[in-house]
């Protein structure tokens, strides 16, 4: 227990606090910018059992907040790093890696298997399915969200009188109108302080110490600090479910699916690494400079939607154009015959290709 | 008074507007979406003094605290 001398003499902590922390289960949804902080101080508190979802592998771009990755990790698998590092940290901690993709298949059975989820992923997709499943399953959910040099946390399903994420935002949000951290941009800093925030109210739920999160909204400002905590009430009637179907039958809007922007060659190369991707070109068939070395389909922008069967085959489409504005056009063209495809946009257009 | 924007309601709600006082929720909101006629698409809530509040009969004062909050996605 020397490990744990330092928090063990805290008061109202102790052998029992740890020994709840030892007992624990707790699943991080997404090992990004908010996961890094959170899998990274919980394993080192001495968490018994530290699930880690997520589907993509480390690119350069990531380094600036993904605080777990290193140069030498670019190409591999988020979660075996993940378990790699941490393993080496603290070796009371058991880490169990899924490196699937969290969705309608596969969140019922991981959601059940563990005591505390904590939300970290980026998209509000994921994260109305959570807070659902969350719901049915009466999982405590330690939510944070940012934007910008702006975060957000509370904690829902908790204790006898439990919030939900629905209660403050009833509806999933249309993604075009919220860029996502890799369109806005994002300070590695702050997803820290919040996944810190995170962490900390995971080990409140767990342990039983200071007061949880629950019915109110923590938001916070790293340009001035200026920091609030709103209140908010439970509500009636929005959705939520009380049986697996009513989830099944629910819309989370994958027609709108967040896209992603690709800004660097080693993403690109790292998102072609998977099968049936192929590089949408939507400019006029003038225009220059030519792509080469990947596996390009050239449709132009104005006759895209009489060409539509092309990208039947494909599982994940890359979209560009000179600039990256007419791609993302056609992302939200295409998404409506495909809405199941996966869909990245090169953000600066062809100017990835000059670099 | 102020009113505090939070994320990316700022890139909307980003000139002085005038609200006489005082004046019910559902009215101050007539009167938002009328000068940021994009919020009306929008998802966001209004805490009133620090409350997430719908009650659109709710009166407000110059000495309440308005705050418009959109969700975040970001992780």
């Amino acid at each position: 227990m020397e490990r744990y001398n330092r928090q063990l003499i805290l008061p109202g902590f102790g052998i029992a606090a740890q020994q709840k922390l030892a007992d624990a289960k707790v699943l991080v949804v997404g090992a990004g910018g908010l996961g890094c902080p959170v899998l990274h101080y919980l394993c080192a508190a001495g968490i018994g059992q530290l699930g880690v979802v997520d589907s993509d592998r480390v690119s350069l771009s990531n380094l600036q907040r993904q605080v777990l990755y290193d140069e030498e990790d670019i190409g591999k698998m988020k979660v075996a790093v993940v378990q790699k590092k941490l393993s080496k940290l603290n070796s009371d901690t058991h880490i169990q890696i899924h490196s699937c993709h969290l969705d309608r298949n596969t969140v019922f059975e991981l959601v059940a298997s563990y005591s505390v989820v904590v939300d970290c992923t980026d998209n509000f997709t994921t994260r109305y399915l959570l807070n659902d499943v969350c719901h049915l399953l009466q999982k405590p959910l330690v939510y944070a969200a940012i934007f910008r040099f702006e975060g957000q946390l509370s904690v829902f399903h908790y204790g006898e009188n439990p919030f939900n994420l629905r209660d403050l935002f009833p509806q999933i949000p249309d993604p075009l109108q919220v860029p996502s951290c890799n369109e806005a941009g994002v300070i590695g800093i702050l997803a820290g302080i919040m996944g810190n925030f995170q962490a900390n109210e995971a080990l409140k739920i767990i342990t039983g110490i200071g007061t949880v999160i629950s019915g109110q909204l923590f938001t916070f400002n790293s340009l001035n600090y200026q920091s609030d905590l709103l209140r908010f009430k439970s509500k009636t009637t929005v959705f939520k479910p009380r049986t697996k179907a009513d989830i099944l039958n629910q819309s989370y809007d994958y027609s709108c699916k967040t896209i992603t922007s690709i800004n660097d060659l080693e993403t690109l190369k790292n998102v072609f690494n998977r099968k049936k991707t192929v590089l949408v070109d939507v400019r006029n068939t003038d225009e220059l400079p030519k792509i080469n070395g990947f596996n390009v389909i050239a449709i132009p922008l104005p006759v895209l939607e009489q060409h539509m069967e092309q990208l039947a085959d494909a599982n994940t489409l890359v979209f560009t154009c000179q600039r990256g504005h007419r791609s993302l056009k056609a992302i939200q063209l295409v998404q409506k015959y495909y809405p199941e495809k996966e869909y990245y946009n090169l953000k600066n257009g062809i100017a990835l290709f000059a670099k | 008074m102020a009113i505090q924007i939070f994320g990316n309601l700022n890139d909307i709600v980003n000139k002085p507007f005038t609200v006489t006082y005082p004046v019910s929720l559902g009215a101050f909101k007539a009167i938002l979406h009328q000068h940021f006629p994009e919020l009306q698409s929008m998802s966001y809530q209004i805490a009133i003094d620090r409350q997430m509040d719908e009650d659109e009969t709710l009166q407000l004062t110059e000495n309440t605290e308005i705050a418009l909050l959109p969700p975040f996605s970001g992780g």
